[in-house]
């Protein structure tokens, strides 16, 4: 099964300066070479800031765009993985790796396995 | 042994097999259904000879029927499950436990997992969970059918648990029978389930753990908590249905088998091993039942076992009991202080006012103690604990 590991945190906390950032990159690099050899890495990507980002909705027939996440808490969206692994406590066990997991939150959403035949 | 013996022994080890076989716990919930049903009309002549085993293949044939209708035959042969090679063997936990694993995972909220558990393990029906609940039946039809919904689309596994998985996640299954145990405490009431009252129920998952998963201190400490507690059923409410307190329990009617089986589970316990929460609240328990008179009480003991209980689990409520057993080995006024330290946390809970009231009326302060008892109305919007609290300023004043 596919999952999307969604990484959020409150951009409050967590490493601030470049020199945390940057004592952070190994882990990081560490982790999607570990899922990359045990064959579960599908995609990952860090996003930009939330100021970056635009939400769409449709209702009514009407596009409804605005500035900004689309939602109101603390914790924004940092970045993602999708992985595919046997069964929801596989994937838990990659989230539970993922170095904002200290700090932040992951979400894991199951894919929607829509079949291509 | 009649038929509804049998399903109380056997229907969770059929749900379990045949989730463990086909990887589908609302097929294996179906299978089950449908060799009961079997039973009931084809057993009236008499029981077979080995009604589990009947039950099992009846079970496995509707399930493999099932599987052969359905569209997604080929998909669904893959999960099938071939016989267990020895090495896997003996990594995979006993589909029993699998079960409760799987109905306790985490990723399932708490209602669900309770619901799940007493519906797929304890074979209790939608209608008997839902009264027991005291939710109508379509509302806890819908949660069980959001739950099975939930362990398909997220994937929770029903059939690959290790023994790594049980003890990453026994708590959850305990955490879960001592809420069962807690809502038919509170409730109080007597529906006649299938081993009968909801803290009958209880006691029996207890049980069943301490069989599937021997060996562990927490395990029995859950289970004798339960018997003790559940022992004093017949003395905690008077005639009108109000608590009585442990003080005036008429300990005649306290049962004494449930006091035994605690015993025996407390037996068990290996000092070589940690006591975790339910093994030292269940020694707290046995202080109880096993004075003969409140006055016989060994507080110290219970004081002692509850300085180890707050090392694990500092919270507020635990202090309060704390305090309490203190305040039976020395001054009465100066346990208050300690109770009133609490205020910042505890000043929304119930059992803090009436503490404080009890220590204030032990004391001699009636006027102190009527108001905390008031205090304490404000709090609850219970009929019976505003009588009760009522009661209890009658009598002092």
């Amino acid at each position: 099964m596919k999952y999307l590991l969604l990484l959020a945190s409150d951009p409050a906390v967590g490493p601030q300066t470049d020199e945390e950032l940057a004592a952070e990159m190994p882990k990081w690099a560490a982790l999607t070479e570990e899922m990359a050899k045990a064959g579960v890495l599908q995609g990952g990507e860090a996003l930009q800031p939330p100021a970056t980002a635009t939400t769409i909705q449709v209702r009514n027939g009407e596009r409804v765009i605005s500035d900004g996440p689309y939602a109101e808490t603390k914790e924004v969206l940092g970045g993602f993985y999708l992985i595919e692994t046997d069964n929801l406590d596989e994937a838990l066990e990659w989230a539970a790796k993922i170095p904002s997991a200290i700090y932040g939150s992951v979400e894991v959403r199951p894919v929607w396995d829509i079949p291509t035949t | 042994m009649d038929i509804a013996e049998v399903f109380a022994n056997e229907w969770h080890k059929i749900v379990a097999t045949v989730s463990r076989d086909f990887g589908d716990i609302e097929l294996a919930e179906d299978a089950a259904q449908t060799a009961f049903s079997k039973a009931h009309r084809l057993w009236r002549s008499g029981l077979p000879k080995n009604p589990g085993a009947w039950l099992t293949t009846t079970a496995r044939n509707y399930a493999i029927d099932t599987v052969r209708r359905s569209k997604n035959y080929s998909d669904k042969l893959a999960l099938m499950r071939d016989q267990p090679g020895p090495d896997e063997a003996n990594e995979l936990l006993d589909p029993q436990l699998s079960l409760l694993l799987t109905c306790c995972h985490p990723a399932l909220n708490l209602e669900s997992q309770v619901a799940l558990t007493l519906r797929l393990v304890g074979g209790l029906t939608t209608d008997q969970i839902a009264s027991a609940f005291r939710v109508d039946s379509p509302t806890m039809g819908k949660r069980l059918t959001r739950a099975k919904n939930k362990i398909k689309a997220a994937g929770i596994s029903v059939d690959s648990a290790t023994h790594e998985t049980l003890l990453e996640r026994v708590e959850s299954i305990r955490n879960v029978i001592y809420l069962i145990f807690n809502e038919g405490y509170a409730s109080n009431s007597t529906n006649e389930l299938i081993r009968g009252s909801l803290c009958d129920e209880a006691l029996w998952f207890a049980q069943l753990l301490c069989q599937l998963d021997p060996g562990v201190n927490e395990n029995y400490g859950l289970q004798a908590l339960v018997a003790f507690n559940d022992s004093r059923r017949n003395a905690r409410t008077d005639r009108e249905g109000l608590p009585v307190l442990l003080e005036d329990q008429d300990r005649t009617l306290w049962n004494p088998e449930k006091i035994g089986q605690g015993e025996s589970c407390l037996r068990h316990l290996n000092r070589q091993q940690p006591f975790g929460p339910y093994s030292l609240q269940s020694l707290i328990s046995y202080e109880h039942v096993a004075a003969m008179s409140f006055e016989d009480t060994n507080w110290q003991t219970i004081y002692d076992l509850y300085t180890l209980l707050l090392t694990i689990e500092p919270n507020p409520i635990i202090q309060l009991n704390q305090y309490v057993a203190l305040s039976y080995l020395e001054n009465t006024l100066g346990v208050l202080d300690k109770v009133e330290l609490l205020e910042t946390e505890l000043s929304d809970y119930l059992y803090w006012h009436t503490t404080k009231a009890q220590l204030f009326a032990r004391a001699g302060q009636v006027g102190k103690a009527v108001e905390c008892y008031q205090n304490a109305v404000a709090l609850t919007s219970s009929e019976s604990e505003h009588r009760w609290i009522r009661r209890q300023i009658d009598k002092m004043t």
